[in-house]
């Protein structure tokens, strides 16, 4: 149990080391630790199995550890806004993954509008506050269901297409969407959404700084706590929903529509139902985003946001809860750590997307055999 | 301590330097020892399809701060952080932000794209650091708001658009327009002011189109513009499509006057318009670069630095931005507060753009707007043209006498 | 209402860049039809082909070579044998490798090698930026019929549009290529045992499909006069969805969706109120009507579907 907490710990202070470290000689210290760490798990085979071991005998305590180290993330970034910001994202795309994962991995029905949806959710955060009156709170309830009505638009062809037509039909959603944004009246046009207020609880306001075990924190801590709470929660339902009996349907939807039917699986029913859940979660990442940011605006939600959201599905692992997790946090902050790169920094991402894929087809966290006792 | 900063300072020197194909990078070495040492950010687009206004910005930044280095009497050593913000409003927050909670970063150079000036208003504001706007000239960028630590260098579209109707109509005598845009905030809003102003003068707007940013093909909104006769087709958007309008309406022969908005008044525009681009028409903020002296030493000084790109028409903004920054700095000390404070205040600051003087919300009172027509692949001042002397004639005022 | 003499034009119009989205289309649709693909770089190749074509005739400007009669083809063989090479190192590296894993895959791993394209010219051609300006090399000027204005050089490139198209129609039809790539296209194994080489047949369909697209860039910058790094990302995303309307796999489907997407394009523009804004809105609604009431595209996906 120690030694997992142990190993936890050093990847938690590699991490923020690595986020941190601004001279070079510093970032080139933590990057080869990382690589030796990997390289060690790699190529010291006992190593490897008697940790996986020991993780999976204190599940629980890993998990316990793991969340008490998210917990104190913002004390080890409280220097820098920056990184709290970068860290809520990736949050923010772990709640946005695990729906898109339920759509694409979990069902098969392919969603390259992942973007469109989560300006729904943000657009009516916007909406509902600035034209509507409502408060922060009650509009970021109401925003994802908003998301689901509008999806319905697409029932019709998420049952009639498959496969790449399918893909085609959602890649148009996106675009009508986001044409539409840009250029309809009551969305703002192309400035968008601006002052969206920010969310208050119990009469704590978001934008103030909150302290943690006396230390003050940058305001963009209270935002990282409620994108944690949102992830943890979202990733927990969706695991105990891709356990259930529900969740095998949808994979026999998934790999054998015929053979699925046969058995008595509605497709009708699991399609649109993973379809609508999906875009509740996705729904709710747009939302908590706008009401962080402040602001939506049409950029905000175009195609290449779409393909980050199923890049974080894809490299994470197709099908697999704790990929998408790895995967959102792997490259949402990665990109941002390799600013320095300038003009270079999208020809690396696609190259870096691209060998990640050849390598590691099925995701750096594969789905795991389903496992019945 | 000092040995790390030290490396880290060659390091980044030498990919500038890299980038920048000179050796410039190291010869202030000794100098620097004793200088105290304060960063500067900019930020604006490096990649996507504004990039060669982003980069022109950021070389013209980075010969600034260049040439303060190589001062002996600037008191202070300056670093600098260039940012992409890739012309999306989240990507600059982000950008923003990162440069906002660098302490070491005293103030920025920022945005060139409305759309991310806007959106990044509040960061500086909630951060404290003074960001002073080189290029984007949606006017809520200055005047929604108060905050201490914006300005803007460059002119609003108001003024831009005020002097391009009155010109179009009573200088030139053209009565009938078919306005055509880009359906950002850039091109929505010079829309909107230009047709104000137009009315205004006595001129009428016969159709509005919108088209999406980076369109390929405009033949579709050209036929239909082309269909009510007008006197001038009114382009309002950056120079990609302008280029793109220019050359189909002549390959579709619409016969009419080409008349564009800052946005078009690039070097890269002639380069690709080639021929077609004789008798357009530009506006833009400000003096004239070349006619300033400094101007010209800015130019050369460009020139000589043997960087990639060209400094385009909002470089001398950025490098207005970054001396007026410096200058701030070298007065009242490396503090955020201080800066901006002292920034916002600037009266009747001798620049290469011209005096700069901020009002109370931060915006250059720019004076004066100039005139520009295409002659001979380059952009010459109306005034100095021979179109103005008589020798040439518009192509609009050719068609009306057909 | 406008007038007749306007809307005929608008068609033509139409129709000119529905010839250019109808060979993109045509490459997607081959490439589906041998590898069950969707080859999303194939965009940045047609921007490639563009790039290539245009410094293949710098360069042969640069020697003095300037008749168009000579350097034109020229250039045309120069780009069709650069995109294809890079057709067929990309379905190497990231087609092929990936194509028995899910089609997310390929769609991900092609999205960023176009990425990848893209940004390699923005960085590495010289001042790569900015919008580069295409010589014109076909006759000027133009004559009009009943009011429609056709220009000499709208013939020219419907004329090499059409070339190009009948020629891949020979190559699949009458040479023994052709009968191998539709032979993989109905049944890969079946294809195998019969003695087709395989690897062979999908290196020969990625040249083919991507040389298509370097005509269609060619074209672009001769039509335009200019060409942009960007220009491949809605050329890719209009040619993929032109060779959905028409049916994955069919080749005369691809063209008469991208002839089909073209006019829709530029009509929506010309006759609805503040249509310019909305004519993509009104092409991808189009789409998505047409793949929900013909899920399989217009003529319909060419090889049947294997149980």
């Amino acid at each position: 149990m120690i030694a997992v907490w142990l190993s936890e710990l050093v990847v938690f202070a590699l991490v923020v080391a690595g986020i941190l470290a601004e001279r070079p000689a510093a970032l080139a210290a933590t990057g080869g630790a990382l690589v030796a760490a990997a390289a060690l798990l790699r190529f010291a085979p006992p190593l490897r199995t008697a940790l996986a071991a020991g993780f999976a005998r204190h599940r629980a305590a890993a998990l316990a550890g793991g969340a008490v180290l998210a917990l104190a993330l913002p004390l080890a970034l409280r220097a820098s806004p920056y990184w709290t910001f970068v860290a809520t994202l990736a949050l923010l795309y772990v709640t946005i993954g695990q729906g898109l994962n339920l759509q694409i991995g979990t069902a098969g029905v392919i969603n390259l509008a992942g973007a469109a949806f989560a300006g729904l959710g943000g657009y009516s955060v916007g909406l509902l506050t600035l034209s509507a009156g409502w408060p922060a709170w009650l509009a970021l309830l109401m925003a994802p269901w908003i998301a689901v009505t509008v999806g319905a638009v697409l029932f019709v062809p998420i049952l009639k297409t498959r496969g790449h037509y399918l893909a085609l039909v959602t890649i148009a959603f996106g675009f009508i969407f986001n044409i539409l944004m840009n250029n309809l009246e009551f969305t703002g046009g192309p400035q968008g959404l601006k002052n969206i207020p920010t969310l208050r609880l119990f009469g704590w306001a978001f934008t103030s700084k909150p302290a943690l075990a006396g230390v003050e924190l940058p305001a963009h801590a209270n935002f990282y706590y409620a994108a944690l709470l949102v992830a943890g929660l979202t990733t927990w339902a969706l695991r105990r929903l891709h356990d259930s009996w529900l969740g095998l349907a949808l994979n026999t939807l998934r790999d054998d529509e015929i053979a699925a039917r046969c058995c008595g699986v509605s497709l009708t029913r699991g399609k649109l139902l993973a379809f609508s859940i999906g875009n509740l979660c996705i729904g709710l990442g747009g939302a908590l985003y706008a009401v962080m940011v402040g602001f939506v605006s049409p950029p905000d939600f175009d195609f290449g946001y779409s393909l980050v959201m199923l890049s974080v599905v894809i490299i994470g692992g197709v099908d697999s809860i704790p990929g998408v997790v790895l995967g959102a946090c792997l490259l949402l902050p990665l990109p941002e750590r390799f600013r320095f790169l300038h003009e270079y920094r999208l020809l690396l991402y696609g190259a870096v997307i691209v060998v990640m894929l050849l390598y590691r087809p099925r995701g750096l966290w594969p789905a795991a055999v389903r496992r019945y006792r | 301590m000092s040995e790390p900063v030290g490396r880290l300072n060659r390091r980044q020197l030498l990919q500038g330097a890299s980038a920048l194909g000179l050796g410039w990078a190291l010869v202030p070495g000794p100098a620097r020892a004793q200088k105290k040492t304060v960063k500067l950010a900019f930020i604006g687009p490096l990649t996507g399809g504004t990039a060669s206004n982003g980069l022109g910005g950021r070389n013209s930044f980075l010969l600034a701060v260049q040439e303060r280095n190589a001062d002996p009497k600037t008191k202070h050593h300056y670093e600098t952080e260039t940012l992409d913000d890739e012309c999306k409003p989240t990507v600059a927050v982000q950008a923003a932000l990162k440069a906002s909670s660098d302490p070491a970063i005293v103030a920025g150079v920022t945005h060139y794209c409305s759309v991310t000036a806007i959106a990044t208003v509040d960061t500086y504001h909630k951060a404290g650091m003074p960001a002073m706007v080189w290029g984007a000239v949606l006017p809520e960028i200055t005047y929604s708001h108060e905050y201490v630590e914006i300005t803007r260098v460059n002119g609003t579209m108001i003024n831009q658009n005020q002097i391009a109707a009155d010109f179009a109509v009573k200088t030139l005598g053209f009565k009938t327009f078919a306005i055509l845009h880009d359906t950002t905030d850039y091109g929505r809003a010079h829309a909107k002011w230009f047709s104000e102003f137009l009315e205004q003068a006595g001129g009428k707007v016969l159709s509005t189109q919108g088209t999406a940013k980076d369109q390929k093909d405009y033949t579709a909104e050209l036929t239909r513009a082309k269909a009510d006769r007008p006197e001038v087709v009114w382009y309002g958007g950056l120079t990609p499509d302008g280029v793109r309008v220019k050359v189909q309406m002549d390959k579709l022969g619409v016969r009419a006057q080409f008349q564009g908005t800052s946005g078009i008044k690039s070097d890269t525009f002639n380069e690709t318009t080639g021929p077609s681009a004789e008798g357009a028409l530009a506006f833009v903020e400000g003096a004239p670069t070349e006619k300033l002296p400094g101007g010209k030493r800015f130019l050369e000084a460009y020139a000589k630095a043997g960087f990639k790109e060209p400094s385009e028409a909002y470089g001398p903004f950025a490098y207005v931005a970054a001396n007026l920054i410096i200058d701030a700095i070298e007065a009242v000390g490396p503090d955020r507060a201080k800066v901006a404070r002292h920034l916002k205040q600037t009266k009747n600051a001798n620049t290469i753009i011209g005096p700069v003087e901020f009002d109370a919300h931060g915006q250059n009172t720019v004076p004066l707007i100039s005139k520009y027509v295409s002659q001979d692949g380059k952009w010459v001042l109306w005034e100095d043209s021979e179109y103005a002397s008589g020798k040439r004639t518009l192509p609009g005022h050719k068609f009306k006498k057909m | 209402m406008p007038p007749l003499e306007l809307l005929l034009q608008q068609a033509l119009n139409g129709v000119m860049l529905g010839v250019m989205y109808a060979l993109i289309a045509v490459g997607f649709t081959l490439f589906f039809g041998v590898l069950d693909v969707i080859h999303f770089s194939h965009g940045d190749i047609f921007m490639l082909g563009a790039f290539a074509g245009l410094s293949t005739l710098l360069g042969l400007a640069a020697v003095g070579l300037r008749a168009p009669v000579a350097a034109l083809p020229l250039a045309f063989v120069a780009a069709i044998l650069v995109t294809g090479l890079v057709g067929v190192l990309a379905e190497r590296v990231c087609v092929k490798p990936l194509a028995r894993s899910s089609p997310l895959m390929t769609l991900l791993a092609t999205l960023s090698l176009g990425l990848v394209i893209r940004e390699s010219v923005l960085i590495f051609y010289p001042r790569g930026a900015d919008p580069k300006p295409f010589p014109q090399l076909l006759p000027q000027g133009g004559f009009e019929v009943g009011g429609v204005a056709i220009r000499y050089e709208n013939l020219a490139i419907l004329g090499i549009g059409l070339a190009a198209m009948v020629t891949v129609d020979l190559i699949i039809r009458r040479t023994r290529m052709g009968a191998a790539i539709r032979a993989v296209a109905q049944d890969p194994e079946a294809a195998q045992m019969m003695g087709v080489n395989l690897d062979r047949t999908v290196d020969a369909t990625f040249f083919l499909g991507s040389g298509l697209a370097a005509v269609a860039g060619i074209l672009s910058g001769l039509y335009y006069s200019e060409i942009h790094f960007i220009m491949g990302i809605t050329g890719g995303v209009i040619g993929f969805s032109a060779a959905a309307i028409g049916g994955l796999g069919n080749v005369y489907g691809a063209i008469v969706g991208g002839l089909l997407f073209g006019v829709l394009q530029t009509t929506s523009a010309a006759l609805i109120p503040r249509g310019s804004e909305f004519r993509d809105v009104v092409a991808f609604a189009v789409v998505m009507l047409f793949l929900i009431v013909r899920p399989r595209g217009i003529l319909g996906e060419q090889s049947v579907e294997r149980v």
